[in-house]
């Protein structure tokens, strides 16, 4: 992501104190505990002044949509919440606006597949852009599985909860993957891709797994 | 099972009803935070403004959509035909008997014989309305117009005039508002909305009809 | 009402074990999605007749005492009676008594959740009254003494060979492979029943306020035989189900029909006023309408919670449901499933019974997308996952309490950036222990639940920040270019 980014000549900037947004917690019914490590968020990127991107779109729409609910009581925190709210991009969203600067070039050659993160399609709207950049991109084509828009079975917690649910949703995932014929898989959420690699590298399926950043900056390195 | 209830014991529901209302209405009171929604537009929000919509276009659009869910149109062009029409089907479907509607079209016809609902090989009623969108007949219930007629016989035949056709559900709505002047207090007991015979995919998703009511559906159109 | 605790881990991984079971699952959700999706794209207004919906259920249940009341004077005004039962046990013990009081043996049913939900079938047959379901597939359910499978679709889960064997076991009839012989044979069984009925009882699609008129939606006729052949009609209805003006069912009808079998209309849709009226020669003499409260006065009042109400039954976001697709109707343990089942379950049975339900979601979002009131799913079921978890700190249950020490540490560990780093720097020495081809296998409870069938990824010897830092010295910002 790195290297994407600052390929499109843009300066950048790592917080070092920054942890998590807190949706783990907050997603298993903890709001106490994620509201601290919320708080920590915004205290690490607190004004919004500049463009905050993420590799996941689980973690912008936490911050999007429910920072707001975990401080309703708290309208210094939600003032910031809504500054920062208009500023964070999820990758793909962000590098698709700004595509005149992105070098095309590639080093990956060959079909590749785009998995639909639930969070970036469905609290987002993103299902175009991480295509349109796919499909600029010089040696690689996209080829669409079936159902790409239907859940891994990630979940969060809900793959530790019910592990066996989410392992057969993700069967089917993989699955449709395979059938589609093409040799990687993509996303933009890092939650989905770590569950889709954690099946396909058990399972020693012959597909790569690659967040949409590593197929832009592949490295030829075989 | 011939004992009678004892007049008390029939009071002790109507007493409990009683209690149970003024409990439900308590804990809706508190629920009950705004006034209500005065705005009725609704009705007309989804109504085609376009009032002139050609008659033969809807006509058309009634045949296809009542054909496509396994429905038989006939197509009339004079009125004089009318029953030779209706006894070449009653023919055709080798009916012994039959049941009809007391009603203007109907009435004047001397249809083969009338017989005992139940019992009867065909039901003939007419159509008050029918949408074209949704290839749908409308029947309201009356003294002349039983419900059973269309729902009790393995077939069942309406008369439909072409001039009863509305465009979509909406239209029809306005429709029935425009003739009870919107005061429902004098709405017949049953309007029914036919489309297409009785069908179910209850077993394996295959599609079967005739479950309960008509396994055919025609209609002749006037 | 739910008395044992459904334990849905213990019910999917049950399912889950079905070849045959996911075989139709999988026939069924594909299909309803193909057929929703046709018929919704049909509609160019589609978007503004769910938000209209939207509108008109949020109005409903702000205001549900005072609809409530109109409909009630409405039916009374059209010669029906009006029930208030403030639970299930009450709700059947008025139809049972109404049965009684006519002397009622026999009584057809069509298909409606509300019955199930307060299990009125035992309740009328441990009273000694016949009582026969009449949608084929809950007639078929019936037969095997078993629970609908789906809200629309209730036999799903039984094959041709299934309901071929039982016919003949139960009708003494040959095993006919054919559905359309098998149909005919119900429809030969339970067309005795219908004329031999006194009295029907139905659900509630939907009821108008101003009108007191009730709206029943079904495809086979059976609903239109059960509310008319019979002298006594009764109607259960939960207390959401009002729409406040005759011509606003217009709305409610087309994005039922589309969203629930994806039909341009069902097959029957009938609008029924009050009992047969003079000089009419069929419809039921006697018309009661049962309000049906059951919890959802609760639900009414929950700020957070109360857009569950605004559910019209079409099962839309059960059939896009990637998890109802995996474990099906039963794992969800009571009437309703798939989303709206854990979200209006543990609503309306003790919570600490149900509290599996509101983590059974991947929080993937589909439902919310097609749900045609615009429930959004994932938001009520955050909400009770927060109520689950705020009563486990009252009466703690070891997996819960393991798990809020858990996020405790989590919330410190996370909340620090100093125990951030030395937590990553101590998973990175005990990964060792675990690692093959940078990838963890076999790691201990709980994490073991997912390194049973997946790898997972090991944690980078030198994290990205360490690395960032000698790159560019310690300094948090860079321009790399």
């Amino acid at each position: 992501m790195l290297r994407v980014l600052s390929g499109m000549g843009l300066e950048i900037e790592f917080p070092q104190e920054q942890t998590c947004c807190g949706q783990p917690a907050f997603n298993s019914g903890h709001a106490k505990e994620a509201e601290k490590v919320a708080c920590h968020f915004l205290d690490v990127f607190g004004d919004g002044d500049e463009a905050i991107v993420c590799p996941s779109g689980s973690c912008v729409s936490m911050v999007k949509h429910y920072y707001a609910e975990l401080f309703r009581n708290d309208s210094e925190k939600l003032s910031r919440v809504e500054k920062i709210s208009s500023n964070i991009y999820e990758f793909s969203e962000f590098v698709f606006q700004h595509k005149e600067a992105l070098s095309l070039n590639s080093a990956y050659k060959g079909r590749v597949t785009f998995h639909d993160s639930c969070h970036a399609l469905r609290e987002l709207g993103i299902s175009s852009q991480p295509r349109e950049l796919i499909k600029s991109l010089n040696g690689v084509e996209l080829i669409e599985m079936e159902m790409a828009d239907a859940c891994c079975g990630f979940g969060g917690t809900f793959s530790i909860k019910y592990p066996e649910v989410s392992k057969s949703m993700l069967q089917e995932k993989t699955d449709s993957i395979l059938d589609s014929g093409a040799d990687a898989v993509v996303s933009t959420d890092m939650g989905c891709l770590m569950n889709i690699k954690g099946l396909v590298s058990r399972k020693k399926m012959p597909v790569k797994v690659l967040h949409l950043a590593e197929l832009i900056a592949f490295e030829d390195t075989k | 099972m011939e004992r009678k209830i004892p007049w008390e014991e029939q009071n002790i529901t109507k007493m409990i009803s009683k209690e149970s209302k003024a409990l439900i209405l308590q804990n809706l009171c508190s629920a009950s935070t705004m006034e209500r929604d005065v705005n009725e537009s609704t009705e007309r929000v989804f109504l085609d403004p376009q009032l002139s919509i050609d008659q033969s276009k809807l006509q058309n659009d009634f045949i296809v959509n009542f054909e496509m869910v396994s429905g038989e149109v006939h197509l009339l062009e004079e009125k004089g035909s009318l029953i030779e029409k209706i006894n070449e089907l009653i023919q055709e479907l080798g009916a012994q008997s039959v049941s009809f509607w007391n009603t203007k079209p109907l009435k004047s016809l001397e249809i083969a014989s009338e017989t005992d609902l139940a019992t009867a090989d065909i039901g003939i009623t007419g159509a008050d309305f029918a949408i074209a969108d949704t290839g749908t007949l409308v029947l309201l219930s009356g003294p002349e117009q039983p419900r059973l007629t269309s729902l009790l016989p393995p077939v069942h035949i309406a008369i439909l005039e072409k001039e009863n056709i509305v465009l979509d559900i909406h239209a029809l709505f306005a429709k029935l508002g425009e003739s009870y002047e919107k005061n429902y207090d004098e709405l017949c007991t049953c309007i029914s909305f036919i489309t297409g015979p009785s069908r179910t995919a209850d077993i394996e998703l295959n599609l079967t009809l005739g479950v309960h009511g008509p396994g055919r559906a025609i209609v002749i159109i006037v | 009402m739910i008395t044992e605790r459904i334990d849905f881990k213990k019910n999917s991984v049950e399912a889950l074990k079905s070849p045959k079971l996911k075989k139709a699952l999988v026939n069924f959700t594909d299909r309803s999605r193909a057929f929703r999706r046709k018929a919704v794209n049909e509609v160019s207004e589609w978007e503004e007749l769910r938000s209209e919906a939207r509108r008109i259920k949020e109005d409903v249940i702000n205001n549900l005492d005072s609809y409530l009341l109109e409909l009630e004077k409405s039916v009374i005004r059209m010669g029906g009676n009006v029930h208030w039962a403030k639970d299930a046990e009450e709700a059947s013990s008025i139809v049972v008594d109404i049965a009684r009081e006519n002397n009622v043996r026999n009584v057809v049913k069509s298909k409606s959740m509300a019955t199930e939900e307060i299990e009125l079938n035992r309740h009328l047959i441990s009273n000694g009254i016949n009582t026969v379901e009449t949608d084929l597939g809950e007639y078929i359910v019936q037969l095997c003494d078993d629970h609908p499978f789906h809200i629309i679709a209730p036999a799903i889960h039984k094959t041709k060979e299934d309901i071929s064997k039982l016919f003949s076991e139960k009708f003494g009839v040959p095993e006919y492979e054919e559905p359309e012989k098998l149909t005919e044979i119900a429809r030969k069984k339970l067309r005795e029943k219908f004329l031999s009925a006194d009295m029907g009882v139905s659900g509630v699609n939907f009821a108008v306020a101003e009108s007191g008129t009730i709206a029943i939606v079904e495809n086979e006729g059976n609903a239109r035989l059960a509310t008319t052949v019979p002298d006594i009609h009764v109607a259960i209805m939960g207390i959401e189900k009002i729409v406040p003006k005759f011509e606003q069912l217009s709305i409610f009808l087309s994005l039922l029909a589309r969203s629930a079998t994806g039909q341009k209309s069902s097959t029957y849709v009938s609008l029924i006023t009050g009992p047969r009226r003079e000089g009419e020669s069929d419809g039921p003499r006697q018309f009661h309408l049962v309000f049906l409260d059951n919890g959802r006065s609760d639900i009414a009042r929950s700020e957070e919670t109360k857009e569950s109400l605004y559910c019209i039954r079409c099962g839309a976001c059960i059939n896009i449901c990637p998890v109802y697709r995996q474990v099906g109707g039963h794992s969800y343990g009571w009437v309703y499933s798939g989303p709206i089942g854990a979200v209006i379950t543990p609503q309306l049975n003790d919570l600490e019974k149900t509290a599996d339900l509101p983590f059974a979601s991947s929080l993937c979002g589909a439902c919310r997308d097609v749900c045609p009131v615009k429930i959004d799913f994932p938001h009520v079921l955050l909400s009770l996952r927060q109520k689950v978890v705020e009563q486990g700190r009252k009466k703690p249950d070891p997996a819960g309490f393991m798990e809020k020490i858990a996020f405790r540490v989590w919330s410190f560990v996370f909340s620090k950036p100093f125990y951030y780093n030395l937590t990553g720097k101590m998973m990175v020495f005990l990964q060792y222990f675990y690692q093959r081809d940078n990838e963890l296998r076999g790691l201990p409870y709980p994490f073991s639940k997912w390194t049973k069938e997946k790898n997972f990824p090991a944690f980078s010897k030198k994290p990205f920040r360490e690395r960032w830092k000698e790159k560019y010295h310690g300094k948090n910002r860079t321009l790399l270019k």
